[in-house]
Parts: C-alpha cells; sequence; structure tokens
C-alpha cells in the first residue's frame, strides 16, 4: 500500500477538485479527514483514489449523496482504486437508471446537456436540493393534528418505525452532548474509545461517552443498521 | 378546464437513440369571470410572525400592519390566528373568526408584538400549524393555511433543512399548507425554500418593510383564488431506458411506470406548465413512443379530482432530412429556454454563496454551451443567452447576499408561473448581479 502523503494542493491539481469541494466532501463523510491538520495538513492514498472515483462518478451524472455514500461504503477499496485509476470501468457499478440502457450516451448533434460537467436538472437527486426527495410524503394515515403532536412530544419521532427518523433523533441527541461541530482533535494517550458494530465490516467508534451518551450512539447504529439494510 | 395537454417541442425522434425532446404538459384554470359561479372554501390562516431581534423596528412594524391588512381581507367564515416567535412561541390569538368583532379584536391584539430574542423558526411554525390543523380538524371544506414570515436564520429547534422537508411535506398530505415570506437579506433561503416548497406553496421575497405588507397581501389573494392546489402531474412511460429530467427542478419522484411531479397549486385564469426533458432510446424508424399523463389535484376544501390527457407521441423518423427538417414548436420552446435558464440561474447563485466562484462560472459556460445551440431560432431567447453571458462573468466573484436572493426569486417565480407582488420591482437580472 503506498505511503505517499498529498497537500491539499497536490489533491487539487491531481483531481480537479477545489479545496473547498474537498473539505465540503470531508464534512459529507465521502472522504476520510486529513493525516494532520493545519496549513500543512496532509492527504493520503485512499483520498486521492476517493476523489478520482468521485470524479468519474461525477462525469456520468449527478447522484445522490446518499446513494454515493452507499456506493462508497459497499465498495471495497480496491474496487474504488482501480475504477479511480481507469483499470475498471465506472459503468460496472453503474447505480443510476439509464446509465445502462444499451448505447446510452449524449451524442454531438443533439441539445442535450452534457453530463460532463453538467448540471443536472433531475429533481429526483436528493443532492442538488435539500428537501427535494422528502418532497413525496408518505401516505397520510394520521391527521396532521396527530403528526405535530406526535412530532412535539419530547422522545418520539414522527414517523414510528422510520430510520431515518430515528437516525435523525438521536444525532439530535448526539449533538445535545456534544454541542458546536468542531474539528477533529488529536488523539490523546490512553483515552477510551468506545465501538458500536452496525455490519460485521462497519463499526461505529466514538470517545468521551458514557452512560445515556453511549445509548444514543447505539441508537445511531441500530438505525444506521436499517438504513444500510434497506432497498433504495 | 381548457388546453389541458401534452405537448412536445419536436416530434420526430432519432431511431439510433439519444434524442433529446421536452415534453410539456400543461394545465389551465377557467378565468375569474367564472368566480362567482364557485364560492370559495372558508380558510382557516395562521400567520407566523418571527419576532426575533433583527425584526426589531420598521420589518416587525410591517408585519404588525400586513397582518392587520389580512385580517380586514378575510371573511366572516375565515379565521386568523397569529403565532409570533423568537425562542420562545407565544400564540398571539388563535382562530378568531373574522367578523366585524373579530377583525377590531384582532387589530388591538397586534398591537401587542414587540421583538425579543432568538429564531426557533420550527417550533413557530409547528405551532402556527398545529392552530390552523385543529381549527380545521373533523369539518370539511376549510382550507388550512399557515404563512411564515421570518427574515432570520433559524438558530434553535429543528435546523436542518431535509428534516424540515419531510415535516413540512407530510403536513401537506395531511391538508396543511406552508408559504413563507423571507424578509431582508438575512433569511435562510434553504430552511425557507423548503419549508414553502414542500408545503405546497412559495418562498418569497421582501426586501422593504413597505413590500412586506405588498407580498403579504398578494398571496392572501392567491390564496383566495386558488383554482387547484396539491398539483400532481404523474407521466406513464412508453418504454425503458427514457431518460427523463424535470427542467425547473421540481419535486419529482419515480413510480412504477414512470414520474410524478408536484406543481403546487394554480390560480384561477392561469395556466401552469410542467417542461420534461426526455432522452429517448433507439427504436425501429415509423414506429412511435407514446406518452400518456393525467393530473391529480385537489380543489381548496374539495375532494381530488383526476384529469386523463390524451396520449402524445415521439415518431421515430424514416429518415435523416425529416428529422433535420422538422418543425419545432417555438412557442414551447421559447418556455423550455426560460425555464433551462433560470435553472442555470438559481444554481448559480446557490454555488456562489458556497464560495464555489469558478465551478459556478464553468457550470454556465458549460450550460451556454448548450443553452444557446437550443436556442438558435427561437424569437426572444437573446436576452436570456446574454443575461447568461454576463452571469458567466459575474459568477467569479462573490456577489452580494441581495443579488443571490434575488437571482433565487427570480427563478423560484419562473419556476412555479408565479408572479411578483412587490408594487416596485423589475425582474433585472443585471441589476441583481452588480
Amino acid at each position: 500500500m503506498s505511503t505517499r502523503k498529498y497537500t491539499l494542493k497536490e489533491l487539487e491539481s491531481r483531481t480537479g477538485f477545489g479545496s473547498r469541494t474537498i473539505r465540503n466532501y470531508i464534512d459529507k463523510g465521502l472522504l476520510p479527514g486529513a493525516y494532520s491538520r493545519g496549513r500543512y495538513a496532509s492527504y493520503g492514498q485512499e483520498h486521492l483514489d476517493r476523489l478520482l472515483f468521485l470524479r468519474k462518478l461525477k462525469n456520468r451524472g449527478k447522484l445522490p449523496l446518499d446513494e454515493v455514500r452507499r456506493l462508497l461504503l459497499q465498495l471495497a477499496p480496491e474496487k474504488i482504486k482501480a475504477i479511480a485509476h481507469g483499470q475498471e470501468d465506472i459503468a460496472s457499478i453503474a447505480s443510476k437508471p439509464h446509465w445502462d440502457a444499451p448505447g446510452h450516451q449524449y451524442p454531438e448533434d443533439e441539445h442535450a446537456p452534457s453530463h460532463e460537467e453538467a448540471m443536472d436538472f433531475c429533481s429526483m437527486d436528493s443532492d442538488s436540493k435539500p428537501g427535494a426527495s422528502d418532497y413525496p410524503a408518505p401516505p397520510a394515515a394520521d391527521s396532521a393534528l396527530d403528526y405535530i403532536r406526535r412530532l412535539r412530544s419530547p422522545g418520539s419521532p414522527a414517523e414510528p418505525g422510520r430510520s431515518d427518523s430515528r437516525l435523525r433523533q438521536a444525532a439530535r441527541q448526539l449533538r445535545q452532548i456534544t454541542p458546536g461541530h468542531h474539528p477533529p482533535t488529536r488523539r490523546a494517550k490512553g483515552e477510551w474509545w468506545a465501538a458500536i458494530e452496525v455490519t460485521p465490516d462497519i463499526e461505529l467508534r466514538a470517545r468521551g461517552l458514557d452512560g445515556d451518551d453511549l445509548a444514543a450512539l447505539e441508537s445511531i447504529a441500530d438505525a444506521f443498521r436499517a438504513l444500510i439494510s434497506r432497498d433504495f | 378546464m381548457k388546453r389541458t395537454a401534452i405537448r412536445f417541442d419536436r416530434s420526430l425522434i432519432n431511431p439510433k437513440g439519444d434524442s433529446v425532446r421536452y415534453l410539456e404538459v400543461s394545465m389551465d384554470s377557467p378565468g375569474p369571470e367564472r368566480r362567482s359561479k364557485r364560492k370559495r372554501a372558508p380558510m382557516d390562516l395562521a400567520l407566523v410572525i418571527d419576532r426575533s431581534g433583527s425584526m426589531r423596528g420598521e420589518p416587525l412594524a410591517a408585519a404588525r400592519e400586513a397582518a392587520r391588512g389580512v385580517a380586514q381581507q378575510l371573511r366572516a367564515k375565515d379565521t386568523l390566528s397569529v403565532v409570533v416567535f423568537d425562542d420562545c412561541v407565544d400564540t398571539l390569538f388563535e382562530g378568531l373568526a373574522m367578523t366585524k368583532a373579530g377583525k377590531t379584536r384582532a387589530d388591538a391584539l397586534l398591537a401587542g408584538i414587540h421583538s425579543g430574542g432568538m429564531t426557533c423558526l420550527s417550533d413557530g411554525w409547528l405551532q402556527g400549524a398545529e392552530t390552523v390543523a385543529g381549527l380545521g380538524e373533523g369539518e370539511d371544506g376549510r382550507r388550512s393555511q399557515v404563512i411564515l414570515l421570518s427574515d432570520g436564520h433559524a438558530n434553535q429547534g429543528i435546523l436542518d433543512p431535509r428534516e424540515l422537508a419531510e415535516h413540512s411535506a407530510a403536513l401537506r398530505e395531511r391538508g396543511v399548507y406552508t408559504t413563507c415570506v423571507g424578509i431582508g437579506d438575512g433569511y435562510s433561503p434553504e430552511q425557507l425554500s423548503v419549508l414553502s416548497e414542500n408545503g405546497g406553496g412559495l418562498l418569497h421575497r421582501a426586501e422593504r418593510p413597505q413590500e412586506i405588507i405588498e407580498v403579504l397581501m398578494g398571496e392572501l389573494d392567491e390564496l383566495m383564488n386558488t383554482y387547484a392546489e396539491d398539483i400532481k402531474v404523474d407521466v406513464f412511460l412508453p418504454a425503458h431506458g427514457i431518460l427523463v429530467e424535470c427542467v425547473g427542478e421540481l419535486p419529482t419522484s419515480r413510480t412504477e411506470s414512470g414520474v410524478r411531479c408536484h406543481l403546487g397549486s394554480i390560480i384561477e385564469g392561469r395556466q401552469r406548465h410542467l417542461i420534461l426533458r426526455l432522452t429517448c432510446p433507439r427504436g425501429e424508424p415509423q414506429s412511435s413512443l407514446d406518452f400518456k399523463a393525467r393530473i391529480v389535484f385537489k380543489r381548496p376544501g374539495g375532494s381530488e379530482e383526476v384529469i386523463e390527457l390524451d396520449p402524445a407521441s415521439l415518431e421515430f423518423s424514416g429518415s435523416r432530412e425529416a428529422l433535420r427538417k422538422q418543425k419545432r414548436d417555438k412557442e414551447l420552446s421559447l418556455r423550455v429556454a426560460e425555464l433551462w435558464q433560470s435553472d442555470v440561474v438559481r444554481k448559480a447563485s446557490g454555488m456562489n454563496r458556497d464560495g464555489e466562484y469558478r465551478e459556478a462560472s464553468r457550470m454556465v459556460r458549460t450550460q451556454l454551451a448548450f443553452f444557446s445551440r437550443y436556442c438558435y431560432g427561437i424569437p426572444g431567447t437573446s436576452k436570456l443567452i446574454s443575461e447568461l453571458e454576463l452571469l458567466q462573468d459575474r459568477v467569479r466573484r462573490e456577489l452580494s447576499e441581495r443579488g443571490r436572493k434575488e437571482m433565487h426569486n427570480y427563478a423560484e417565480l419562473r419556476r412555479y408561473s408565479k408572479p411578483e407582488h412587490r408594487v416596485h420591482y423589475s425582474p433585472d437580472l443585471d441589476s441583481f448581479m452588480n
């Protein structure tokens, strides 16, 4: 495995993504954080592979952020690397409808926007606008009044059984425990990390939590498990 | 209902596949001249007013005046509730019937609004929604509407736009609609636009205090003259491999046999359009792709109605010559161009806000290349092209917050075919970009 380190500038020039975009991807969980902080923050091969992979994915058209995250979770690092460096075709992981339609390409003589850097107008893609994908609300089984009362009653989600609502609930709880969005700090020696298994391949790790806080993290793991096992 | 139909900008497609065509579903509503034959559904209206510190002074006074104006416009069968919020939520009055006495009482109570502290937008909105939901419960034929006025960025309660969107859509499904008015330059377009868009309404913009009154009165007028609400268009696709994109980014979801797009509402005497960009698959020459569509909507306070539209077809051309020489519907092409341009404007303003200056300019440039090709030969599109050329240059640097909000507003009004309620407003993109 390569141990080569990259600066943000190098990542920018090699992938064509701007520094803000790269930081944004880190914030959104598509990339791991930098190995070190500050002006000379360093990044590794994994960052480069993922960014090149994201570049290829982006060139094929826009995908909802959730789906990109899911792809990154599902694919082995070797696969991401192979696609990133052109050893495998991105079509092998086609997950957007119509990608796999035979001969699907935008020809030169048509008025289609090129998906190479083109903006995607499809509002089925939830990434482009917050909340758009949530618009088709589930059929209402209860009244508006019941819904609001349930929503406003402490500790009870508005849509019982919906894992993403549960996830948000737990995330809110966790946010209250750790107020504010703070950047990762350096590890302290001898610090205790809680590790909660989501699936055999995924675990959540957190430090500085105990009691109720840990229960909140476990709720997140439960909801996360339910979320990724759901058929998207 | 008149001129409600499916149309294509061009009807011949290439048998080799990948032809791009625009499908339009238009919906007309009868004009106000027929209004006298119908009675407007009684309305339970909640005004939710932000009284956070930043609203102090003129904006709050204007909101108070606007609320008084609304009370005067409502009828005796309507009710008005006013909820005010900062970090606390107070219901000033609830379900006050707008009789003469009710209006006088509302007038007196509205004097008691004073500015406070933080912005707990979600709690205020939910309180307003709960109020109108409670009033409408068990009574058919009433319209439950929340109008939220805010100048700020929520910093308490539910902040995540996706979560706000989810709840707003859930309430819309349950018959409570939300419209928002963003005041000044400090409001959060993300939070307010998801609330209104998912709540079946629109985010309006009021820059100056006087405009709060104009916008609120204009919105009330629209609510009173709504012909149909919660309009959904189901388009049934005839084959696999058709790529569908909604121009205007209206909320769209996939269905088993096609797509469903949510258009919001339509006012009496107006027309609404849904435009889909279709990338077609291969096919046998002379064969055709038949598209069907239906419109599902509710009359205010009434039950669901469905209009099945006559199918329309795209035909695989037998010759290259015929494909090249086919006529196009110029009127429809102009609407496509306007909507396409407003998409680019909205997207560019959002990227500029996120600091992605170079990326925004690159995006506009790429779009411009395709856009100008599409516009070739369509009267009225040269201004749209020159505006995009200017935009490509201007988004390279940080635009003013006012400019970005105006650009967003410009795009939103086009997207929902809505008029601007502000009296002294000119939709001049050039000035927004300065």
